[in-house]
């Protein structure tokens, strides 16, 4: 892998993150004004404009947006107008909480999708197929927050199994996962079982018979790897659909989490706190893309970095 | 049903049992994907979930429906944040639950003259990190609050504060730049923190990170946004709290809190939904309600409505809007009719010989009628989860005007986007707000809303703004409650709004939880709540 393309998908991700700060800077500055969410009511107008000068944002909206953009290159997105500390420490605090989920999210759909796929293909049109579509397809038409809650009714009211809400340990962390990861679940299984039944038709599985191999290395050692290009990518967009999920299975479980933060400062117009948030979700997409990038050479050695 | 009995029986039988238990049931449940984790993933479980039995030093857990986003006290000014805030810190004064003012952290006061107030500070009483209380922390509160650099928005409740004089250790005086007759009540939600360690912690964020005040609880530790947890401050100068500590989890989510306390994770929660309370209560639970000093209204923006200038045809919108049926069927009784006045029972100024507007459709027609507005059309504004029951209030009410003869126009709009077009005048219609008048208990802070100078313009009627005025310079308290009670008088004759009742601060309650009661401003008082 070559410096120079590290470097250009740098100037990309530069491009794309000045892009999305745009796009959100100007999109809530549409939503309104702040300051008059932050004062109580009857609050005298000479007082609410002095709040407004302080604060910044009285000025025209390009002279906001060159200062947004100064701060931005160190990285400040100034403060909290709710939690008056820096913004995106406050997101930072947050971020934990969310990659946790994402993770155990990714890892039930990587571990439920694949097995199913495989399983789909090589027992084509049988019993467990069908199941298994019928499993994805459910998967896929449960909304998140329905799915949530029934698990919540059914594991921690009814059988009182698992808890609900917040993140204490891991035993908080399953049914979240679940909810987030299903939805992705069905659409690996599909693409894996796609995949696979493309490569169990092709000429070196024979040959790989032919030499006296298991059924289970054809499998596993030959089919499986070749058939997990295309569902690579798919896990790698399905991450990103998992971060934005998060924002609704955030809400259902009280996961504390980048999410509901989101949803949060958006109900109060915390401009800085919604813009730093914004910020860091795209910095995690762009940072599941590329190592995802770098996934596919070690897939499949034909793909090269030019 | 099997496996639910099981449960219920494992769970009387002891802890580790039913952990045993659990692990079968996971095997069974096919959770083997989850098996590499499986020794820590069987540890969490059986500390996660509570089991029903309890150690008598468990934590009081609270499910609560907001966290306050900072815990300076100063700089947030939201009645959500009461909750949290009063279980650190303390006013100078106190309001009790029956709305009586009381000496707090000042025994004593009184006007030394019009624009003076003199404490007496109570003595012995130190910060939860040993910081002794004193007339200096008094004054470096105040003078942090009314400075512009602090950007405290609480300011608004002292707004006349001009600086204070320390006279002796136990002794300080508050000088005013003009007579503020709220000013003793406003010192009851003037929260006193600690000068020498916020300084030390060099501010607000440092302060966040373990926040310090007198109150019966210190705050132990937390993690933003998902909980706190409290310790019974030991010292505590009413007497130490019965309670070793308390958490509070945040779940915003009103499903997600109602599943909380039915599944056992949480020992009440806040909020309790109308529309839950026969279920849980018919799960055994008990439900603990007041009415809140805050009143749901109709506002409707005379100054930017003009069809609605006319005061016969906002009387006949109160004519028109049967408050009876809304409280029996949207609220499922549990709200409290407003008497056509902006306060209840609960406020200061509350005039008895006020009444409510009957249900009366034939004569608010007539009235629409005589004020030439038979054909009225009227946009009406209609938030969801902003207040308790509001999408479904302001859909009766507007039901109410149509059958009246009134064309209304249901608009739906996210609570933000009123309050924007709400302070910008723009908000061109009827629209459903909880007034609130706690915590002070008093209906100048309702009325202070509706002056014809207000940023958000609502109403607009010289001698209500007159009255007003006067009652804001009168000192003498029963003066002024009598120029308060007047002023309901007059809006009711010429009314801002419709006028439709108190809502009530619900929570749902596990028969373990023992002493609690309900307030009338948002406060979650735990002081003599026990836990079985």
């Amino acid at each position: 892998m070559s410096t120079r393309y590290i470097a250009s998908r740098l100037a990309q991700a530069l491009i794309v993150l000045w892009g999305i700060s745009t796009i959100v800077f100007v999109a809530i500055h549409l939503a309104g004004d702040p300051v008059v969410l932050m004062v109580p009511q009857g609050t005298p107008r000479a007082e609410i404009d002095e709040l407004r000068h302080q604060l910044g944002y009285d000025a025209p909206l390009a002279v906001q947006y060159v200062r947004f953009l100064g701060h931005l290159a160190h990285l400040d997105f100034s403060e909290s107008l709710a939690y008056h500390e820096p913004a995106l420490g406050v997101v930072l605090a947050h971020l934990p909480a969310t990659l946790k989920l994402a993770v155990a999210a990714a890892v039930f759909m990587v571990a439920t999708g694949l097995p199913l796929g495989v399983l789909a293909a090589v027992r084509r049109n049988s019993l467990a197929d069908r199941l298994g579509l019928a499993v994805a397809l459910l998967g896929q038409s449960a909304p998140t927050f329905w799915l949530g809650i029934m698990l919540i009714l059914l594991f921690s009211v009814h059988w009182r199994l698992l808890p609900s809400i917040g993140d204490r340990g891991f035993a908080s962390l399953v049914l979240p996962a679940i909810a987030l990861g299903s939805f992705s679940t069905a659409k690996i299984s599909r693409i894996t079982r796609a995949g696979m039944l493309e490569v169990l038709r092709s000429d070196f599985l024979r040959t790989a018979r032919a030499k006296g191999a298991t059924e289970r290395t054809v499998l596993l050692r030959h089919a499986l790897p070749n058939a997990m290009l295309s569902a690579a990518t798919v896990i790698g967009l399905e991450i990103a659909v998992l971060l934005g999920g998060a924002v609704i299975t955030e809400t259902v479980f009280a996961w504390p989490g980048m999410g509901r933060l989101a949803v949060q400062a958006i109900g109060q117009l915390d401009f800085p706190l919604v813009q730093a948030d914004v910020f860091t979700f795209a910095v995690l997409l762009l940072l599941v893309n590329f190592l995802v990038d770098l996934a596919y050479p070690l897939l499949d050695p034909r793909v090269r970095f030019e | 049903m099997n496996v639910k009995r099981q449960i219920a029986d494992q769970k009387t039988s002891g802890r580790r049992r039913a952990g045993m238990n659990r692990r079968e049931l996971l095997r069974r449940g096919g959770m083997a994907g989850l098996a590499a984790a499986g020794a820590a993933f069987l540890r969490d479980i059986g500390s996660a979930v509570p089991a029903a039995e309890a150690a008598p030093a468990e934590p009081l857990r609270v499910g609560v429906g907001a966290l306050p986003a900072t815990l300076d006290a100063h700089l947030n000014n939201s009645g959500v944040s009461f909750a949290t805030y009063f279980q650190l810190y303390e006013g100078l004064t106190n309001i009790t639950a029956d709305g009586r003012l009381e000496p707090a952290l000042a025994t004593a006061w009184r006007y030394v003259n019009d624009l003076t107030l003199e404490l007496d500070l109570r003595r012995g009483v130190t910060f939860h990190n040993g910081e002794p209380f004193d007339a200096g922390v008094v004054k470096w509160n105040l003078e942090r609050i009314i400075n512009p650099a602090t950007k405290a928005i609480v300011k608004g409740r002292i707004p006349t504060v001009d600086h204070v004089d320390v006279v002796d250790p136990y002794k300080a005086r508050i000088v005013l730049k003009a007579p503020a007759a709220l000013l003793t009540k406003a010192l009851a939600v003037t929260f006193m923190l600690p000068p020498k360690y916020f300084e030390a912690q060099g501010g607000t964020p440092g302060f966040n990170t373990h926040p310090v005040g007198t109150g019966p609880f210190a705050y132990a530790e937390g993690a933003p946004g998902d909980h706190i947890r409290f310790a019974a401050n030991a010292k505590y100068w009413r007497g130490a709290p019965k309670l070793q500590s308390v958490i509070y989890q945040n779940i915003p989510e009103d499903g997600a809190r109602v599943a909380a306390l039915q599944s056992g994770q949480v020992d009440m929660i806040q909020n309790l939904p109308v529309i839950n309370v026969d279920s849980v209560k018919s799960a055994g639970f008990s439900i603990e309600e007041a009415y809140m000093s805050r009143m749901h209204v109709i506002n409707l923006m005379i100054p930017i409505v003009p069809q609605l200038r006319d005061k016969r045809i906002r009387q006949a919108l109160n004519y028109a809007v049967d408050k009876n049926a809304l409280i029996s069927r949207v609220m499922r009784g549990h709200a409290k009719l407003s008497e056509g006045q902006l306060v209840g029972e609960d406020g200061y100024g509350y005039a008895s010989r006020v009444k409510t507007f009957p249900y009366d459709p034939a004569r608010a027609k007539q009235l629409l009628a005589a004020a030439g507005a038979a054909n009225l059309e009227l946009t009406c504004f209609v938030t969801q989860g902003a207040y308790i029951q509001d999408k479904t209030t302001m859909e009766a009410v507007a039901g109410f005007l149509r059958a009246a003869g009134v064309r209304t126009n249901l608009q739906p709009i996210q609570f933000s986007a009123m309050s924007q077009r709400f302070f910008a005048n723009t908000l061109t219609g009827g629209n459903l707000q909880g007034m609130n008048y706690f915590p002070a208990e008093d209906a100048d802070f309702v009325f202070a809303n509706y002056r014809s100078d207000a940023v958000a313009r609502m109403y607009d009627n010289p001698l209500f703004d007159q009255s007003l005025n006067t009652s804001e310079q009168e000192l003498d308290a029963q003066r002024r409650l009598a120029l308060l009670q007047n002023i309901n008088v007059l809006l009711h004759d010429d009314p801002p709004v419709i006028f439709l009742f108190q809502p009530p601060d619900l929570f749902g309650v596990s028969r373990r939880v023992a002493g609690f009661m309900a307030r009338h401003d948002a406060r979650i008082d735990l002081l003599n709540v026990t836990k079985a």
